[in-house]
């Protein structure tokens, strides 16, 4: 900083404003770092690897907690496996959920093996067992013609006719029966059309050991780990833009506050506070985006495509208006003379609030375009988040990390006296450029031509 | 105030410009290639127009045909000469020859479209080069087959599955040797090509002899599990999202839907024709199958429900589905690509006038990700 005083002292005007706009894009464009030095693909990939493996082990544990295994002296292998709602949560049928409905029917995957005969066919006939009482499926479902291998499915409700729950507080147990001539093609039986019966027992009350439900995302290294690769992998683009908006944003309220006063320590707070509340807003909204992800998955995958241009252009016009707003408070000709222009004047004369609305309108434009890249990235490397507080948590950590050089160049422009005093001369035109910049990107999220200056930039930052 | 209204006007009319006008093809998630040996030409079709957008002579019969994104090149086999013509998307009229020391019979690209593998089945020689610089990045000798290369996820290896020796071959590309290799299977067991899950981690074979499917870990090369599937199940086709793989059962007409989280079957799909293709769109939620027989089937992801069902008039290829996963484009045998909205699950378009014998439709951007 005092060097930085001292060389400013030795240049004109406009060097000095070079000097500090590039020193405060430096600081504020520091995250860039990460893209150059963190190859996101393979950190999500390591991730994955993590995520993954451990997940696997936890289905497959929890799925042998829930399934019991009885093996035929002919050599065919038959399991059972109790679907409790848990276990659709945390396997690949969660996407059956809506379809078996767990919450409302008692589920069962009955898988059966053999290696050396076919197996009968037509799935095999179940009953289920509670209190005494025999029930019949509410479905059976399975291939009927099969080789060695057959999966069926059954439901039974878990209400009877009248609407009273099968399991009451003294239940123990429920018994699944399955009832099939399992030697219909073994060649050596001398009975080929004996019916087995199967009987596999669970009981009613059994809490699921907590290590088997544990989320494996709730580690904070591995979610910092998650949000830099998301950065380096996925984001760089969105907040590339992110950064001009910023700077141009920054230097509009500067200007602004000096039209308005004198450079004071007052001014000098503002700077900082604007730089702030802008990260505050673009926090919050990537934060609850986040949260909006993990809650609702694939569901919030087609929210986006669906949305985005809607998004994006409401946006546009949000960021186009502020741009407006701040022409209006840099005194630009002909906008300042407009209808609602003195009472605009008057309101939020700390910038704060519309720091961070410029920042959430801009952060949501960037959402519009790369929520689903979000979303789909996320999916890839570690599948369904599976929760709000993951979701949120991954980028809130983006997102605050983020923040830091930003808020690093925020401090930097509210200590420069001299900047402030030159800016303070140039307040007007330094207001129409940022005014105009802030309302270019509106047109860019209205235009659907968020891509075009990444397109630019990426060659010569040789990113790619 | 004329300033700034001068600005903005100028600005609005460059944003607003459709920038993919100048591109000429090179927009790798809207333009169709697709390549005709009879014809010698490469058709273009404009999958937003919906119509054919242009031609791309040739002066050669085409072999492999393959689309670079990231150099916006398309890259056409020249069996004839031992060479690869190498046309720039963005401007067909320029374009090179690149004379190559082996058959070009079969062609594949990497996963960052950077690096592309030859294979030479006489010599069963296989050669990886840049496309950037034209360089010969590794050569490999004594190379079982080539008709199914897979890149690993980094570009860095390619895996062959050798039905002969039943295994699975890694050759690194940077060592310019064969890194290791796995055996999966009995010597002459019948093995489907790899297909790579989306984030890399593993790899799935389908043995059609013990009707299993094998589940590999690609990083360190092992065998993670073999899963029962129906009968003589064939190449399996994944997700795009990685959440799941589908194996088309030829024998017993049925699918099985393979849950990449447990590696076990999710559940099973029957009476499904013979199946040329199992590709997912919009978001993951549809599957579109494309049968032998012509038929066009888009299915729920996960319960299997079909939700629209249509005949072509002739037999289809394996088509593609958009980068945006909204659309289906399925080139048949009577000269038409067909497109399908997998959104609202209906027939969009079909685009005529192509010749009887259009094969190997491609994006460069595609929703594809079987390998």
């Amino acid at each position: 900083m005092h060097t930085t005083s001292a060389t400013l002292t030795t240049l004109n005007r406009t060097g000095q404003l070079m000097l500090v706009a590039i020193v405060a894009l430096v600081l504020a464009g520091s995250w860039l770092v990460f893209p150059y030095f963190v190859q996101g693909r393979q950190v999500l990939t390591d991730v994955s690897s993590e995520v993954k493996t451990e997940k696997r082990l936890r289905a497959e544990s929890l799925a042998q907690y829930l399934t019991q295994r009885i093996d035929l002296p002919n050599g065919t292998e038959i399991t059972a496996l109790n679907a409790v709602p848990e276990y659709f949560e945390h396997s690949d049928r969660a996407g059956l959920v809506s379809q078996y409905r767990p919450d409302q029917n008692f589920v069962f995957f009955v898988a059966e093996t053999t290696h050396d005969f076919q197996l009968p066919d037509e799935v095999p006939t179940a009953s289920l067992e509670v209190d005494g009482k025999f029930y019949q499926p509410v479905s059976s479902e399975g291939p009927e013609v099969v080789e060695h291998h057959r999966t069926s499915i059954y439901r039974f409700a878990k209400a009877d006719e009248q609407g009273a729950p099968l399991v009451g507080d003294d239940t123990q147990t429920v018994k699944l029966h399955l009832y099939h001539h399992w030697d219909e093609y073994v060649p050596t039986s001398l009975n080929p059309t004996q019916v087995h019966h199967l009987t596999y027992e669970w009981e009613t009350n059994q809490d699921i050991p907590e290590a088997l439900l544990a989320n494996t995302l709730s580690s904070p290294i591995l979610l910092f780990t998650l949000s830099a690769g998301l950065l380096s992998a996925t984001l760089t683009p969105c907040l590339l833009q992110l950064l001009v908006i910023y700077l141009a944003s920054m230097a509009g309220v500067t200007a602004e506050n000096l039209t308005q006063g004198t450079v004071d320590r007052e001014a000098k707070r503002r700077v900082f506070q604007m730089g702030l509340y802008f990260v505050l807003g673009f926090i919050l909204l990537f934060t609850v985006a986040g949260a909006i992800i993990g809650a609702s998955g694939q569901q919030a995958q087609i929210l986006f495509a669906e949305s985005a241009r809607t998004i994006s252009i409401l946006a546009g016009i949000t960021v186009i208006l502020l741009g407006f707003w701040l022409a209006i408070r840099t005194n630009q000709p002909v906008l300042c003379k407009l209808p609602m222009a003195n009472f605009l004047q008057r309101i939020d004369p700390n910038h704060r609030w519309r720091s961070m609305l410029t920042a959430m309108a801009f952060s949501l434009g960037c959402l519009s375009c790369f929520g689903g890249a979000i979303i789909g990235v996320l999916f890839v490397y570690v599948g369904s988040l599976g929760s709000a507080s993951v979701g949120a948590s991954v980028m809130f950590l983006f997102s605050a990390g983020v923040s830091i050089p930003f808020l690093l160049a925020a401090l930097f422009l509210s200590r420069m006296t001299k900047v402030m005093n030159v800016l303070q001369r140039t307040a007007k035109p330094i207001g129409f450029v940022s005014s105009a910049i802030i309302v270019a990107f509106g047109i860019v999220l209205i235009t659907d031509n968020f891509h075009v200056l990444s397109n630019i930039i990426y060659p010569w930052l040789r990113l790619s | 105030m004329r300033l700034t209204i001068r600005f903005l006007a100028v600005a609005f009319v460059v944003f607003s410009f459709n920038n993919q006008a100048f591109a000429g093809w090179g927009d790798g998630a809207r333009y169709l290639f697709s390549v005709s040996d009879e014809e010698k030409k490469v058709y273009v079709v404009d999958l937003k127009k919906q119509n054919l957008s242009g031609t791309i002579d040739l002066e050669f019969a085409p072999g492999d045909l393959v689309i670079s994104d990231a150099l916006n090149m398309v890259v056409v086999a020249n069996k004839g000469e031992k060479s690869l013509s190498l046309i720039n998307a963005e401007d067909p009229e320029f374009r090179t020859v690149f004379p190559i020391t082996l058959q070009p019979d079969h062609l594949t690209l990497s996963t960052l479209d950077y690096n592309l593998a030859i294979y030479d089945e006489t010599l069963h020689m296989l050669q990886v080069i840049s496309l950037n610089s034209g360089d010969v990045l590794a050569n490999f000798t004594e190379v079982a087959t080539g008709s199914d290369m897979t890149f690993s996820f980094d570009g860095r290896s390619i895996f062959i599955v050798n039905e002969t020796a039943g295994k699975i071959e890694q050759y690194d590309i940077p060592g310019n040797r064969k890194l290791a290799e796995l055996s999966i299977a009995k010597p002459g067991q019948e093995l489907s090509a790899m297909s790579r899950s989306a984030d890399g981690l593993f790899g799935f074979v389908s043995n059609t002899s013990t009707d299993e499917l094998l589940v590999i870990d690609l990083f360190a090369l092992k065998q993670l599990s073999s899963i029962p599937v129906g009968d003589a199940p064939g190449r399996p086709w994944g997700t795009a999202d990685g959440s799941m793989m589908f194996v088309p059962n030829a024998a017993d007409h049925s699918i099985s839907v393979i849950g990449t989280t447990t590696l076990s079957v999710v559940s099973t799909w029957q009476n499904v024709p013979p199946t040329v293709s199992i590709n997912s769109g919009w978001l993951d939620t549809v599957v579109a199958l494309v049968g032998a027989d012509g038929t066009i089937s888009l299915r729920d992801k996960h319960t299997g429900n079909e939700l629209f069902k249509t005949q072509l008039t002739a037999s289809p290829g394996e088509g593609v589905v958009t980068s945006d996963s909204k659309t289906l484009a399925v080139e048949s045998a009577n000269g038409r690509v067909t497109l399908f909205d997998l959104r609202s699950k209906t027939l969009l378009s079909e685009i005529t006038d192509l010749p009887d014998d259009i094969r190997q439709s491609s994006l460069a951007v595609s929703y594809n990700f079987c390998h």
